[in-house]
């Protein structure tokens, strides 16, 4: 019986190398996560939200070294983060660059990804592994921030061939992108572009518990606490289930009235992530795609 | 509170009033420095993207700008001085002040606190 293990190569890899004595603490003071307790074997994900307390990017840090950080980013427009990262760099002494064109970045998922993973790689570590593997060296992350079993696993381009076959000889399941947006969609998990970015701040995109309310400021806090505390969140990421498929951009109404559209399709179980209005937004709400009847099924919330 | 009128400062310079400089000397004096300087500088962060540094330093870095002011040497990196030129800063004390407060012509915009602003 085959393994549920997956792996996903994404296209691009996405990977900001930030060097400088000041890049970890310009990190914690720009964005929405406690970065204090970052260390080699403690990779944190965090957010980058501009000054609305809209999503610029997701990333997940790793420290290399003492003065490298990885930054493996959600976005595939690298400019616009180091952009704004770049922004906010006035004395620090703090280097970006796009390492994304040397290294792969493989997405591993699945029920038995965990304890698959230990068994083929002698995972030592909990969050953060090295592993030497026919003579060239993988790190590999554990991503804590998402609800379930997700591994990043990153390497010199030059050994991915290699690699995946590797992958496939511990009968690991390649994933098209397909298949991947289909089990982020059953899992609730936000992808950039869709459920989150410059169009949505952390609480209506689910991502609230990469923001820590006892760090301080951070660039949009105001406008986070703000939202939160007034209850001034006007959508909410939700997951709907039909009876038959929708597809990404479709209107939900309720009555005559729209109060939300479809952001993700998984299509094999008729599941589909949305942004809705926070008054349509609880389990069980009934809603309607043109003559289509839909339910929450799950909601941020 | 020294209420200086904004405008009366040069763009090519920063002033520190009289009541600010005050306490930045006992600080320093509490500190036990007889010679010193203030750092004043900008960097990435708080709620509105840059927050103001302020420091009593030794000396100046190579790439400092230096000002005379009320008595006190003020270190401005140059990288910082285009997001202070033409700052009063002041200093207001008892149960309604608000400690040290930057009145910058080039904020746009500033966070509750005052700690932050966006240029």
């Amino acid at each position: 019986m085959k393994k549920n293990a997956y792996y996903y190569l994404r296209s691009n890899s996405s990977i900001i190398k930030h060097s400088g004595a000041d890049s970890l603490d310009l990190l914690n003071r720009l964005t929405t996560n406690e970065l204090s307790n970052l260390n080699q074997l403690n990779p944190i994900r965090t957010l980058l939200t501009n000054n609305k307390g809209r999503i610029v990017d997701s990333f997940l840090i790793l420290m290399r070294n003492d003065n490298d950080l990885y930054l493996l980013s959600d976005s595939n427009d690298l400019s616009i983060v180091i952009n704004e990262i770049e922004k906010y760099t006035i004395i620090e002494d703090s280097m970006l660059s796009d390492i994304s064109k040397n290294i792969s970045r493989i997405i591993l998922y699945g029920k038995d990804i965990k304890s698959s993973l230990q068994k083929e790689l002698n995972l030592v570590n909990e969050n953060y592994n090295i592993c030497d593997i026919n003579g060239y060296q993988i790190t590999v992350i554990k991503d804590i921030s998402k609800k379930v079993d997700w591994y990043e696993i990153i390497l010199d381009k030059k050994n991915i061939s290699d690699f995946l076959e590797t992958l496939n000889s511990f009968d690991f399941i390649i994933s098209t992108e397909k298949n991947f947006s289909s089990y982020c969609v059953k899992n609730m998990i936000p992808s950039y572009h869709r459920e989150f970015g410059l169009h949505t701040n952390p609480i209506e995109a689910g991502l609230i518990n990469l923001v820590n309310f006892e760090k301080g400021c951070y660039v949009g806090q105001e406008v986070i606490a703000r939202l939160l505390n007034y209850k001034k969140t006007k959508r909410s990421l939700v997951l709907l289930k039909s009876n038959n498929h929708v597809m990404i951009g479709d209107k939900i109404n309720h009555n005559s009235l729209t109060v939300g559209e479809i952001t993700s399709v998984d299509n094999d179980d008729n599941n589909a992530l949305a942004l809705v209005k926070i008054l349509y937004s609880k389990k069980g709400t009934k809603l309607k795609i043109n003559d289509l009847d839909v339910i929450v099924t799950k909601s941020s919330e | 509170m020294t209420n200086l009128d904004q405008q009366s400062v040069p763009i090519n310079t920063i002033r520190i009033t009289e009541s600010a400089a005050n306490k930045i000397n006992e600080f320093a004096k509490r500190d036990g420095k007889k010679k010193f300087g203030l750092r004043v500088a900008v960097k990435g962060g708080g709620c509105s993207g840059l927050q103001y540094v302020l420091e009593i330093v030794d000396s100046a870095d190579d790439s400092d700008k230096i000002i005379d002011q009320n008595g006190i040497q003020v270190f401005i990196p140059k990288k910082a001085f285009v997001f202070l030129a033409g700052t009063v800063l002041d200093y207001s004390d008892g149960l309604n002040g608000k400690g040290f407060e930057f009145q910058n012509p080039n904020a746009k915009s500033t966070c509750g606190c005052g700690t932050s602003f966006a240029a």
